[in-house]
């Protein structure tokens, strides 16, 4: 499982640096509705290219940023059982914070 | 030259302290040979650990003037200091002076198996070509001597972690084309306390008396094991 977390921290870090360079450019250089209005953002949040890209940065700087703070806690004195509440926890807070975000970036998707 | 060395006799002292010693200094003089001085001429009572003095056995390890050195193969005139400050290996239990507790270095030493897993041994030569021993050539080189070990900041906060002597050693074998470890001795050193801990901070091959890159065989581990999992050759 060990191993797996640190493939997936380093591939998660190469899609960060790919999903943050799409939502620079989405939100500032292509996206439509520029002007921050109500109209604006009502515009901006139904386009699929900047949904994609907002959810892609979202997830994957949720994992790598959980996943690193997991590694820094385990550089302390932990024992197996706390680590695995600890892995439990930042899971739940994951999800959670996923959960939480994911909707504000949908609402208008429904018109 | 005035040499001011770490003091600290668990039977007789509450707190460490420090000894002065004015010590005469020559051409080609090393902190040994002054230490050495020391104990035959001013203070008889001051412990360190020294084996080989050719700087092959590790044991004479010490912290001089603010880095991890060799007594042995230290000498006075490359400081360029003028004052020789001499500490044990930081972060170790003191035993005695500059003398250090290892038995948790050897612990974990021990725990990642540093011998050859061979078939056939004693029986017939096992063969290593030219290339494939230089694969593994600067890993050899070590003394053990655990300057990287006390260097390293994921030791000091986490006691359990296998230390980078241990993980080069580990790489050592790995390496070897002659072991046949192979997954086994990978699984040795895959867990929490194992190569994970290791951030490449560079303080161990900073460290290193034998200028071995001991970051670059832990990150060569990782590689190994992020293969394996995968499904591809180690």
């Amino acid at each position: 499982m060990r191993t797996w977390a640190w493939i997936l921290q380093r591939a998660s870090g190469a899609v960060l640096v790919f999903a943050l360079g799409l939502h620079w450019v989405v939100q500032h250089h292509v996206s439509p509705g520029a002007e921050i209005t109500f109209a604006g953002v009502h515009l901006k949040l139904q386009w699929l290219l900047y949904l994609v890209s907002d959810v892609l940065l979202l997830a994957f700087a949720l994992f790598h940023g959980l996943n690193g703070l997991r590694t820094v806690i385990l550089d302390f004195r932990v024992s197996p059982s706390a680590a695995a509440v600890l892995t439990v926890v930042l899971v739940l807070v994951g999800l959670g914070a996923l959960l939480y975000g994911v909707p504000p970036i949908m609402a208008f998707l429904r018109g | 030259m005035q040499f001011t060395v770490f003091r600290f006799d668990p039977e007789v002292d509450r707190e460490p302290r420090y000894s002065t010693y004015q010590v005469p200094v020559g051409e080609g003089t090393t902190l040994l040979e002054a230490l050495l001085w020391i104990v035959d001429n001013v203070d008889g009572s001051l412990s360190f650990r020294y084996a080989c003095r050719e700087a092959i056995c590790g044991a004479c390890a010490m912290f001089v003037n603010g880095k991890h050195r060799l007594a042995c193969k230290t000498q006075i005139k490359d400081l360029r200091a003028d004052e020789v400050v001499v500490h044990p290996l930081p972060h170790l239990p003191i035993i005695k002076d500059l003398v250090v507790d290892m038995s948790g270095f050897w612990e974990k030493y021990r725990a990642i198996r540093p011998y050859l897993i061979a078939e056939g041994l004693g029986e017939r030569e096992l063969y290593q070509s030219h290339a494939d021993r230089q694969a593994i050539d600067e890993m050899l080189n070590c003394i053990l001597c655990a300057c990287c070990y006390s260097s390293c900041p994921m030791v000091w906060t986490n006691p359990k972690y296998l230390g980078p002597a241990a993980l080069l050693k580990a790489y050592r074998f790995a390496g070897d084309t002659r072991d046949k470890g192979g997954l086994e001795r990978l699984k040795l050193v895959a867990g929490e306390d194992g190569v994970w801990r290791c951030h490449t901070v560079f303080n161990c091959a900073e460290a290193c008396p034998k200028d071995i890159n001991i970051t670059w065989s832990i990150q060569a581990l990782k590689r190994k094991l992020a293969r394996a999992a995968v499904g591809l050759r180690p």
